[in-house]
């Protein structure tokens, strides 16, 4: 008898990030990893993901990055959401009050952080 | 490091186990990682498992999983780390301190890909590539009598060395930006600068605890100064002055080793001797600026 593999098949996940270099870096690397990436730089929740990467700017102030991660909970309603970003501890109330639905990561981070995170 | 790499594409996409042997936080888990995403598993799962951090009661079960019942508190069946890592890769870290009594069950599964779990009558076989590290060889662990040699045997086809950090000092100064920027993320605080001889003398440090080791010094700097510049003062005691004389003249080099490797060890020796002043070092070495920096960009 042989064991099934536990993890889902492929995943489509939106990744959200400006700047175009990190933005097309993490759409291969998660694509290798067997995710169908919707790649964007606008703040965005497409319906068709099941899951949501925002990028945040590096040194981006903690309020911008809260009232941005806040707009992205509102539109994403039932996805998961994975934020990487150097202000982790403005987005603590958003964590406790969203829970495991949202996910904040300390920047910079390992592609491999973000694999993990999506199949938490 | 480019050699390792240079070795790790070329063993990822072989179905062999593959051993890592290096220090205490010298990146093992990183390099298995890696192996995992160069490999065509990466789609799959990765699953690691720390040999010292599980009981050796639980044990079997925590890799193979149990049946409902196989021991009082098991209400529900409960998947072993095998079957999570199914079509993925598992990696065992610290190998060596497996208890002894499992090690056959480990052999078996390595030649078989089959396994029981706890209480279970029935064999279950997965497909799974297996990845172990240890901090030392493991012919130590044999000759003591801790490791058994028929699985020794089994997984020496493919060790690979992780070298310490003093070995591959050129990863240093981008270990240090990476590690201040997360740092200020985690603790909210405003990166701190670090000065040109700070610099320096973390790029000479012989660091016995590896990136680990720089990962808290540069913690404690980041709390303690936060948004302030980082003089070779403010650096934790004893950093900075054991590497005057541990940069010195002298470096003993494997000779058994790609002539590229023993140029970057020299180079990145020099460049340490010369607390991180690329002129000095450049001079010293008889080469030109570029050249040393297009060296260090290789």
């Amino acid at each position: 008898m042989t064991a099934r593999p536990v993890t889902a098949g492929r995943r489509r996940v939106a990744l959200l990030a400006r700047a175009s270099e990190t933005r097309t870096a993490l759409a291969d690397y998660l694509t290798n990893a067997g995710f169908e990436v919707h790649a964007s730089d606008e703040l965005a929740a497409p319906a068709s993901c099941g899951a949501l990467v925002w990028i945040g700017e590096p040194g981006e102030p903690g309020e911008p990055t809260a009232s941005a991660v806040r707009s992205l909970m509102k539109r994403a309603r039932t996805q998961r959401v994975v934020v990487v970003t150097s202000r982790p501890k403005a987005l603590a109330e958003l964590v406790a009050s969203h829970g495991a639905r949202l996910h904040v990561l300390p920047a910079p981070v390992f592609g491999w952080s973000l694999v993990d995170a999506l199949r938490a | 490091m480019r050699e390792l790499d240079r070795v790790l594409r070329a063993v990822a996409a072989k179905d062999v186990t593959v051993t890592f042997v290096g220090e205490s936080g010298s990146g093992k888990e990183v390099m298995t990682r890696r192996l995992h995403d160069l490999s065509p598993r990466r789609k799959g799962p990765f699953v690691p498992i720390n040999c010292t951090a599980i009981p050796d009661t639980l044990f079997e079960s925590e890799l193979f999983g149990h049946e409902r019942g196989a021991f009082t508190g098991a209400t529900e069946r409960g998947l072993g780390k095998v079957e999570m890592a199914a079509g993925g890769t598992l990696f065992l870290d610290e190998v060596a301190e497996m208890p002894v009594a499992l090690q056959p069950k480990l052999l078996r599964f390595l030649e078989t890909h089959r396994f029981m779990r706890v209480g279970g009558t029935r064999k279950l076989e997965v497909d799974v590539r297996v990845v172990l590290a240890t901090l030392r060889p493991l012919e130590e662990e044999v000759r003591a009598g801790r490791f058994r040699e028929d699985l020794f045997y089994r997984i020496q086809g493919i060790v690979l060395t992780v070298p310490p950090l003093r070995e591959r000092r050129r990863d240093i100064p981008a270990l240090i930006d990476a590690f201040v920027a997360q740092l200020s993320a985690i603790h909210d605080c405003e990166p701190p600068k670090l000065m040109r001889s700070a610099r320096a003398a973390l790029l000479a440090h012989d660091w016995p605890g590896n990136v680990r080791q720089l990962r808290n010094v540069l913690e404690f700097v980041t709390i303690l100064r936060a948004g302030q510049t980082v003089r070779l003062q403010d650096l934790p005691p004893g950093l900075g002055r054991t590497t005057a004389a541990a940069a010195g003249s002298a470096l003993a080099v494997d000779t058994d080793q790609p002539l590229a490797t023993i140029v970057d060890q020299v180079v990145d020796h020099v460049i340490a001797a010369e607390r991180g002043n690329l002129t000095r070092a450049a001079k010293r070495l008889g080469v030109s600026i570029r050249t040393l920096q297009r060296r260090r960009r290789a």
